[in-house]
């Protein structure tokens, strides 16, 4: 055995808003990992979509060194993680990446939903959890119902609480001491072949994949020949280092460290997940990776532009790479063209997926309404699975329509359990149980079909709850419904991407209803549009976008000719966003419209 | 690089008014009379200047002998009927000095009622001004009002009148509508009023609200937006003038412009084919030599550095600006200008245009095109789909 080295590896568990990305700010000034100088807040939120959002989606890894109060030197690596219950699947992958967790909770807000969720994934690794309550500079603070709260929710015990201010810097220090005294350092074991296990990736046209691993057993070097396991693939390791978050290459990551590898690595789908050995000197078995995400939610993705559709395939892939939860097949529509059929885990998980292909790859997309994994018996007794809407079987081919069903936990001041409860039933909820966890708020769980919670739930939620409300939800399994679908017909000709299933008592009001927002979505064209609403080919519905009649712009003299060219040339981007049907041109958001529905 | 003028069209700008309408957002000052003088010492100055520079430009490539022969002239405004003929001469003495400015030149000059003073008049008359654009906007008292417009109806007629006296028989008259309180009975009267003084010529605007216009301010910021008469209704005004215009023999020409036969803006068409033309003056833009450039729009500081100019588009992309103008006019114009602009094929072109000629909007001949009166009203959404 050589000197053990002193490492901590840990990741903060948090619900989005409560500090995360402040108090790992806070920490990077702290050891000095980042210099003032560099620091701009959210220094881990590298997407930009997560600084406009002020969200984490992607994992970030960083390593601080530390000179701790017992005069040694420490080296903590902290695994950032999101906070979305969407993201689940990479909490999951960074905790299996450590030994301990640091719980942050609001000092005012208490414990939320989705915090639950992530507590129970930490404590199912064995993770030693130190719980941190911050914010308390706020005059809201309630220290100790917070306590008392996360003592009786996730029954850990809090005489360890620390209680910070990220903002102001009060007591960080003390997480720092925390994390050396009270979380174990990795198990280090040298004298085995190398396991390292691979919890992050991503592409890079000259250096290949970089795969982001934890070293369990043995170590690995530049020049060294390593083995996926499950790919089974070789290749010659060109670089290894850690993450300052920048990448720093060293010689060689041992045991108990987590960092960067990189050998050329083109070709392979999924990475993630899986164990890197010694090419040479082979492990006998391989670590334990993560449950395989599930896709609860799907849509379709198409290319505005036809052309593009190559280019939609390349980076789908990329971005696979970098977020391994993500399924795509290829499909295709009569109204859209060639696409692909996507699974997230969920609704924002799909917007935020959109997005980065749009930036990231400068694609324009069409997204297709959310849809779930219906289970369609067919008329001989066959089962099939149907996840776009466009190919369910007519009534007279299908015997039954089973959809998913989840529990759904909500957390919510006592003070809005009536709107909360109203919009559940609201979305054919069955109420299952209310708990008071404190003498203010209420645990209310539902049984509810996934489909109703995917559009616009969330949404309704928080603004029913003035945004205290927090939400999470267990899948599970799949129950028979009374089941339509609802057809769109837009100058007369059914629009496939349009296509919605939703339960029959409510399929005249949706048809209306949806028939009444693409009217305000679809703009005025040079010609009336008709727009439709079907169920099983009868109209239940019927609206008309009127023609424009006068768009002209009146004056075009010298010095309005350049103006007018300008102006001119942003609306032809404008409508670059809109997609060709027949001879309608229907923007990006009418095919997204069933979202954006008032409910009954 | 190769120097090409092919302009034979210069617009003057005269940016003196009375008084400011507040919906212009012209280059235009009220009570800034006492600059005048200034002005076309600048004036004169930047013309000197510009065109010793064309000279010599021209010379080094094309070894140009005779001075180039001018076609229209535009005196734009502002209200350039303030200014007294004196001034004028001197301006058109200078001018004379490079261009050759002949009899069949036409030479328009801008007019508001209020300001028409005979003996001015006379003096344009014998500087070689034989059109006069006069900027009646509106016969209602009430509408005028709205407008912010200082001169009555009766002053609008009586401008009209002394005009014909003096000798002018081609003169345009500018119209409004969509004016706020504005009735499709009231606008129709304003334009059978202007119809009785036998315009050969007359331009028709829908009231726009300009971005730091007084108008904005009333209009947009104030939420008072009801007043503003929407698209749909501006389009039964619109549709009301061409059919009374039509009727009384005009030719809808251009979007907003309307002639009785060989009446039409020989000006206006060159900014409409796409044409290069000389500018002088405060804030005028010129297009010279593929290169669209302006002056400032600083009245102080045009008269202390009248020779700055800046560049506004180059290089420009020719055919998309042609396309741009051309398709406003009423006069066919090639399909092939549009495989120019589109990313469409042949094909795809053929079909659209198609679509178009069988909803009504363009006919359509074996490689020409030309809007109809249903096609110019919806003149941008068809560019944007020919693009």
């Amino acid at each position: 055995m050589s000197k053990p080295l002193n490492i901590r590896n840990f990741c903060i568990i948090a619900h989005i808003d409560h500090g995360k990305s402040t108090l790992a700010d806070r920490l990077l000034e702290l050891t000095g990992t980042i210099s003032k100088r560099e620091m701009k807040n959210q220094v881990l939120d590298s997407l930009d979509i997560e600084r406009e959002r002020g969200i984490t989606i992607k994992l970030q890894t960083v390593r601080m060194k530390y000179s701790a109060s017992d005069n040694k030197e420490y080296i903590l690596n902290l695994i950032d993680t999101p906070g979305h219950v969407d993201f689940n699947y990479e909490v999951s992958r960074s905790l299996a990446a450590c030994e301990g967790a640091l719980l942050v909770v609001d000092a005012s807000q208490g414990v939320e939903a989705q915090t639950l969720a992530n507590v129970y994934l930490a404590m199912e690794h064995n993770l030693e959890i130190i719980p941190v309550i911050n914010k308390i500079d706020l005059p809201g603070a309630e220290v100790e119902r917070v306590k008392k709260e996360i003592e009786e929710l996730i029954g850990i015990d809090t005489s360890g609480t620390i209680c910070i201010s990220a903002k102001t810097g009060q007591n960080v220090a003390e997480v720092l001491e925390a994390v050396i005294q009270n979380m174990p350092p990795p198990k280090i074991v040298v004298d085995k072949p190398l396991r390292g296990l691979v919890f992050d990736s991503y592409f890079e046209s000259y250096r290949g994949i970089i795969v982001y691993l934890r070293i369990v057993d043995g170590s690995v070097k530049v020049g060294d020949e390593i083995l996926f396991m499950a790919n089974n693939k070789k290749f010659i390791v060109s670089e290894v280092g850690y993450l300052t978050p920048k990448q720093v290459s060293v010689n060689e990551l041992k045991s108990g460290e987590v960092g960067y590898l990189a050998a050329f690595i083109k070709d392979v789908s999924s990475l993630v997940g899986d164990t890197v050995t010694s090419a040479s000197n082979p492990a006998s078995e391989p670590l334990i990776g993560y449950r395989p995400a599930m896709p609860m939610v799907f849509c379709g993705l198409y290319p505005t532009d036809a052309d593009k559709y190559p280019e939609l395939r390349d980076a789908l892939e990329k971005l696979k790479l970098n977020d391994s939860s993500i399924h795509y097949e290829p499909e295709s529509s009569g109204a859209l063209g060639f696409g692909f059929r996507c699974g997230f885990l969920g609704l924002l998980h799909m917007e935020v997926a959109q997005e980065r292909l749009e930036r990231e790859y400068g694609l324009t997309l069409i997204a297709t309404a959310p849809s779930v994994v219906y289970k369609v018996t067919k008329a001989g007794g066959e089962v099939i699975e149907v996840d776009n809407p466009a190919t369910l079987p007519d009534p007279n081919h299908r015997e039954k329509i089973e959809e998913p069903f989840v529990l759904l936990h909500i957390f919510v001041p006592n003070d809005f359990v009536g709107p909360i409860m109203e919009l559940c039933q609201g979305r054919r909820g069955v109420f299952k149980d209310m708990k008071y966890l404190d003498s203010k708020r209420v645990q209310l769980s539902y049984e509810i079909p996934l489909a109703e919670i995917i559009t616009d739930f969330f949404d309704n939620l928080k603004s029913r709850s003035k945004g205290y409300a927090s939400m999470d939800y267990d899948l599970i399994g799949y129950k028979e419904s009374k089941l339509a679908k609802l057809d769109i017909l837009i100058g007369g000709d059914p629009v496939d991407a349009l296509s919605t299933i939703v339960h029959t008592d409510k399929a005249h009001y949706y048809g209306r209803q949806l028939a009444q927002k693409l009217k305000e979505l679809i703009p005025r064209q040079m010609f009336e549009v008709p727009i439709q609403a079907a169920i099983g080919g009868k109209i239940v519905a019927r609206e008309t976008v009127s023609a424009i009649r006068k768009n002209v712009l009146a004056k075009c003299y010298g010095g309005d000719i350049t103006r007018k060219k300008k102006l001119l040339e942003k609306q032809k981007e404008g409508k670059k966003r809109m997609k060709n049907v027949g001879k309608v041109e229907i923007p990006q958001e009418a095919f997204m419209a069933v979202l954006k529905l008032e409910s009954e | 690089m190769n120097y090409t003028i092919t302009a034979e069209s210069i617009y003057i700008h005269i940016p003196f008014c009375k008084t400011k309408c507040p919906y212009c957002d012209f280059a235009s000052w009220a009570n800034k009379e006492n600059l005048i003088e200034q002005y076309f010492d600048a004036l004169l100055f930047e013309i000197r200047t510009k065109c010793e520079a064309y000279k010599s430009l021209e010379l080094r490539d094309k070894n140009r002998k005779v001075k180039r022969t001018i076609k229209t002239i535009f005196i734009g405004g502002g209200t350039p009927s303030l200014v007294s003929p004196e001034l004028y001469e001197k301006l058109f003495s200078e001018l004379k000095k490079y261009f050759e400015i002949n009899n069949d030149c036409e030479i328009t000059m801008e007019l508001n009622p209020g300001t028409a003073r005979e003996d001015y008049l006379l003096g344009y008359k014998n500087l070689g001004v034989n059109r006069i654009s006069i900027g009646a906007q509106s016969f209602n008292e009430k509408i005028l009002e709205t407008l912010g417009r200082k001169h009555s109806a009766d002053e609008t007629i009586d401008a009209i009148n002394k005009i014909k006296l003096t000798g002018f028989t081609n003169f345009n008259l500018d119209l409004i509508f969509s004016v706020p309180g504005m009735t499709k009975d009231i606008w129709i009267e304003s334009v059978y009023k202007a119809l009785d003084f036998a315009p050969k010529h007359i331009s028709a605007y829908s009231l726009i609200i300009e971005p730091g216009t007084p108008f904005e301010h009333i209009y947009k910021q104030n939420k008072n937006s009801k007043a503003l008469i929407e698209d749909d209704f501006a389009f039964e005004f619109y549709s009301e003038l061409c059919k009374i215009l039509k009727q009384s023999g005009f030719i809808h020409y251009e979007v907003s412009n309307f002639a009785k036969p060989g009446y039409e803006s020989k000006h206006n068409l060159t900014y409409w084919l796409a044409k290069e033309y000389f500018a002088f003056g405060v804030s005028a833009h010129r297009y010279l030599n593929g290169m669209r450039t302006g002056n400032t729009k600083n009245l102080e500081m045009y008269i202390s550095s009248p020779n700055h100019e800046t560049i506004i588009d180059y290089p420009i992309n020719y055919n998309f600006e042609k396309i741009m103008l051309v398709s406003r006019l009423s006069n066919e114009f090639d399909v092939d200008l549009i495989e120019k602009v589109t990313t469409k094929n042949r094909g795809e072109i053929r079909n659209l245009l198609k679509d178009l000629s069988n909803e009504g909007f363009i006919e359509l001949s074996r490689d020409k095109i030309h809007l109809t009166e249903k096609g110019l009203f919806v003149n941008n959404e068809i560019l944007l789909k020919l693009i």
